[in-house]
């Protein structure tokens, strides 16, 4: 009996290797598979049937458990049931005898063991296999055994005490082995299926992705594989394309692609931009990212090609309107600059010129009145007031033409910066006002040790417009006191000049810098409006800005920086 | 005073009527009794100082002792009459003092730079004018020493 069932574990374990050529030779096709396995196993159940051992004539012990209980397990219910329906026609019609009832029995029994199964193994982890298989070994056969009871005759009495330690034993030992080859072939089949669906979504990536996409082997350069997409971007088609070399795409000689396809390889992943040249001639700008890839042990460059003609044709306009646009400018800075000069030489001279006839009128008014001093000395006073209205407006024309011309002549010049010690110059320029106004007297306080990088002798001009402006607009008040400071602000040094005056209303401050504005009325702070005009001109030519708070009667600060 | 007083003179370029009638006075108001010889543009002064022209037959004892020199002149330019001057040796120390209405850095520069002795911007004001002038006579004609070889009576025709 043992070798029998030796013999039938043999013949299944043929069986088994015909089962994985059916599956594998009509995969995707599930039921022809199902039902091609279970009229495999129940021919391979009638061949262990006709090699039995025969314990008398109809009762006869093979390794159909075995059979129908893989089959069912390991290939469903349909193949299970197939190859039962075969194994217990044949059992019934061509052995037949008085074990038959107990022989169909033991097919049936198998059949629902290995169904049960077959359910509880699809939800159960991989580790719990052999556990399953065991226990449905065991059952099956303990099962086997039960059906021996309906032997005729209660033939079991003498049947059991032969067949039961070979039951129990050699066949579920059969069952396990040919079960965990089984399993074996299963897990190769599932990690081989693996492979082929990512192969297969990766060629489906590769083939049906609009980006141009090439595979090149980066030792030589040569194309390994093409998409579509590539063979309708280049115009060749893929055989022509993996025929060959990246160099006859690429408008760079072969020593600057192979630097290229290093650097692809060595970062991982990178962008480069080439000219590549398609088949019908045409260059084309194209952007390449390039990365490895890993083919069976084989390092490869993917690379997405990105045409980017349109792009940079579009970027080269865009430059070409810029520099265009720069031109434009250019030309008509340097005109404005050109009209800025010409005006300011027109104020120049004409100033300039205005002087001389104004010299002629004070000169000779001078002589005149000396004249008239000699025939009548006591003058009326209508005289003497008409005199001094005409000698304070020659005196009021002439600062004008000076400041007219310092104004224009400050646009025109360049600068000679230099180290200056500011609070020395204030004080030199203070010194130089009070001792001009004897009249004045205010209290100065000039912070010490404020220096800055400027002209000097611009920035003299600009201080002595600010503090005249200080002591001008203080004359009028008891206890005048004028300050210069300086503080920083936003990362900048920032100077002032506050003084407790007269001030002015904030919503005229924007008058303030405008030539010929004046905030005051001329007769009693009498000035050019040019003053703040020119301290403008000063501080914006250094690169700086000015600006002014004041409080109506409370007093005013002019706040000026020098920039850089 | 030498004994060549009423030869002193001075010598005024300047093209603008008004400014020379205005120097004139002030001079006289200021008693500086020099005889004052006006020319209108840079030519003439050249010609002047250098006898040449209308005034090749001029009195040798005539060459003035100061020149007041404008910037702005027809025909050569103040400047151009300064290095004139300054080139030959008759005229190398004649003391030259430019008087001008420009007060610019440049003109001032360039005057000191081709060998003016001073440079005075014409005041606009009655008074301060005098005043200029008067000081000017005083410190050129008095004070001032120059070398024998610029006094007129040496000057070889």
């Amino acid at each position: 009996m043992v070798l029998s069932i030796i013999q039938n574990i043999s013949i299944i374990i043929a069986a088994e290797v015909l089962y994985h050529f059916l599956s594998k030779s009509f995969s995707g096709k599930a039921y022809l598979i199902s039902i091609l396995n279970g009229i495999l196993f129940g021919l391979t159940a009638v061949l262990a049937m006709m090699t039995p051992f025969r314990f008398e004539s109809g009762i006869i012990y093979d390794g159909r458990t075995i059979v129908i209980g893989i089959a069912t397990l390991f290939g469903g219910p349909l193949t299970g049931s197939m190859a039962s329906a075969i194994a217990a026609s044949y059992r019934i019609f061509i052995v037949g005898g008085s074990g038959y009832l107990a022989g169909v029995l033991s097919i049936l029994e198998a059949f629902v063991i290995g169904a049960i199964f077959n359910r509880i193994r699809k939800h159960s982890k991989p580790s719990q296999e052999l556990l399953l298989v065991i226990a449905s070994a065991l059952l099956i056969h303990i099962f086997m055994l039960l059906a021996q009871l309906f032997l005729p005759n209660e033939r079991w009495r003498l049947v059991l005490p032969v067949i039961a330690p070979v039951v129990l034993t050699i066949y579920p030992i059969g069952f396990i082995l040919v079960s965990a080859l089984f399993i074996e072939a299963e897990k190769s089949a599932r990690v081989q299926e693996k492979l082929q669906e990512s192969e297969e979504r990766y060629r489906k990536i590769f083939n049906n992705h609009h980006t141009v996409m090439l595979i090149i082997d980066p030792q030589s350069g040569a194309v390994i594989d093409a998409n579509p997409a590539a063979e309708a971007y280049y115009g060749y088609s893929r055989e022509a394309l993996c025929s060959m070399n990246i160099t006859d795409i690429n408008t760079l000689n072969p020593e600057e692609v192979k630097q290229g396809m290093a650097r692809a390889k060595q970062f991982r992943k990178n962008a480069f931009q080439f000219r590549h040249r398609l088949a019908s001639g045409e260059i084309r700008d194209v952007e390449v990212f390039s990365g490895p890839i890993d083919f069976s042990g084989k390092e490869y460059l993917y690379s997405i090609v990105h045409d980017i003609s349109e792009k940079m044709e579009a970027e080269r306009k865009i430059a070409e309107i810029n520099e265009n646009l720069e031109k434009i400018v250019a030309k008509r800075t340097e005109a404005l600059e050109a009209a800025n000069r010409e005006l300011e030489s027109f104020a120049y001279s004409v100033s300039h010129d205005l002087r001389a006839p104004l010299r002629a009128i004070e000169g000779f008014f001078g002589f005149l009145m000396q004249e008239i001093a000699e025939i009548n000395p006591s003058l009326s006073d209508n005289a003497r007031h008409y005199q001094e209205r005409i000698r304070f407006n020659i005196t009021k024309m002439n600062l004008l033409i000076d400041d007219l011309l310092n104004l224009s002549r400050i646009g025109t010049q360049e600068l000679s910066l230099q180290s200056v010690d500011m609070s020395e110059l204030a004080r030199e320029v203070a010194n130089e006002l009070l001792s001009e106004n004897p009249g004045r007297r205010a209290a100065i306080t000039i912070d010490p040790a404020m220096t800055c990088i400027a002209d000097k002798a611009l920035l003299k001009v600009a201080l002595t417009n600010l503090f005249s402006n200080a002591l001008k607009y203080t004359s009028t008040v008891i206890q005048p006191s004028i300050r210069f400071s300086s503080m920083d602000k936003d990362n900048e040094r920032v100077y002032f000049i506050k003084d407790n005056g007269i001030g002015f209303d904030m919503q005229y401050a924007g008058k303030l810098f405008t030539p010929f504005q004046k905030l005051h009325s001329d007769k009693r702070y009498p000035g050019t409006g040019i003053g703040l005009s020119i301290v403008r001109r000063v501080i914006s030519k250094h690169g700086g800005k000015i600006w002014a708070e004041a409080v109506p009667d409370k007093g005013a600060t002019f706040y000026f920086t020098l920039g850089g | 005073m030498n004994g060549i007083g009423e030869f002193q003179t001075i010598l005024l370029v300047e093209d603008n009527p008004d400014d020379e009638e205005l120097t004139l006075l002030a001079f006289k108001n200021n008693h500086i009794a020099n005889s004052i010889i006006v020319v209108h543009d840079g030519a003439e002064a050249l010609d002047f100082m250098f006898r040449r022209k209308a005034y090749a037959n001029r009195d040798v004892r005539t060459t003035p002792r100061l020149v007041l020199l404008d910037l702005k002149l027809p025909k050569l330019s103040g400047f151009d009459v300064l290095q004139e001057l300054r080139n030959n040796d008759m005229t190398r120390f004649l003391p030259v003092v430019i008087l001008t209405t420009s007060n610019q850095d440049e003109d001032i520069i360039n005057s000191y730079k081709f060998g003016a002795n001073s440079f005075i911007r014409k005041p606009v004001e009655f008074s301060k004018f005098n005043e200029a002038i008067k000081a000017l006579g005083m410190y050129w004609l008095v004070l001032n020493e120059v070398p024998l070889s610029t006094k007129p009576s040496l000057i070889k025709g």
